[in-house]
């Protein structure tokens, strides 16, 4: 990347983080989460946020921010380590790209490429306790 | 491991509302906040019992002398004033019909 590249985002970012936006919903089932993914005229308004009750905004809604880098504890030699254990270790659930707004500045894409946007939609920002592989994944390595 | 299914799904405007809702349930239930089976929305019946009134202000008065007068009976009581298309609804509501509960 060049300095006049935009900077890279985070697709698994909690809302108060830089530049946060909403690029998905978090569909599915309860078993089976999917997200399903934001037309760029689908915008997520204030009245469906504040109607979450008890819910993370994180549970219902995947957000992109800024990837703040060495500050997160995913980020290992430069490169996203979340990224890519979900790309070794999850399986695709789709055949093909998402048509995803985040993609051209997504680190995962940048990084990994393709792979990681074929099993993106199973991941879910607060991994509840408990949850198998995804919850397995999600933790860094020490 | 899990096969891949056919495409990613894509939300349009018109889609977004039903697919948030459905994703509040799902979330509700995959994190046992709320029981399978409690509705989307729980709103509990209601009724203005009062007059109409012409003018907001003359609303508001009526509201708080009419449920203090039947408070002093001894049925709970809240204030109210409701506008509906040009007509001013004012009175009260027994409380125990107050819509506290929103379960989403």
């Amino acid at each position: 990347m060049s300095r006049s590249d935009p900077p890279l985002m985070c697709p698994s970012a909690q809302p108060d983080m830089e530049d946060a936006r909403i690029f998905g919903v978090v569909a599915g089932t309860a078993e089976q989460p999917r997200l399903a993914y934001l037309k760029q005229s689908a915008v997520v308004t204030d009245e469906m946020l504040e109607n979450l009750g008890d819910l993370e905004p994180t549970q219902v809604f995947r957000y992109a921010a800024r990837c703040e880098e060495s500050k997160c504890a995913q980020f290992d030699k430069g490169c996203c380590s979340l990224g890519k254990r979900i790309a070794d270790l999850l399986p695709a659930v789709t055949e093909s790209l998402p048509s995803c707004q985040i993609r051209p500045t997504c680190r995962w894409y940048v990084e990994i490429g393709g792979a990681a946007c074929l099993r993106c939609p199973q991941v879910v920002t607060r991994v509840p306790q408990g949850q198998g592989e995804l919850a397995k994944v999600a933790l860094p390595r020490t | 491991m899990l096969e891949p299914s056919a495409k990613a799904t894509l939300v349009s405007v018109r889609d977004l509302p039903k697919v948030v809702d459905d994703a509040v349930k799902a979330a509700n239930k995959r994190l046992g906040t709320v029981p399978d089976t409690a509705p989307a929305i729980n709103i509990k019946k209601w009724e203005i019992y009062g007059r109409i009134a012409r003018d907001l202000a003359q609303a508001g008065k009526f509201a708080d002398a009419v449920s203090a007068e039947v408070a002093k009976s001894g049925i709970a009581v809240s204030p109210a004033t409701l506008i509906i298309d040009k007509h001013i609804w004012c009175g009260f509501i027994e409380r125990p019909n107050i819509p506290v509960d929103r379960n989403f």
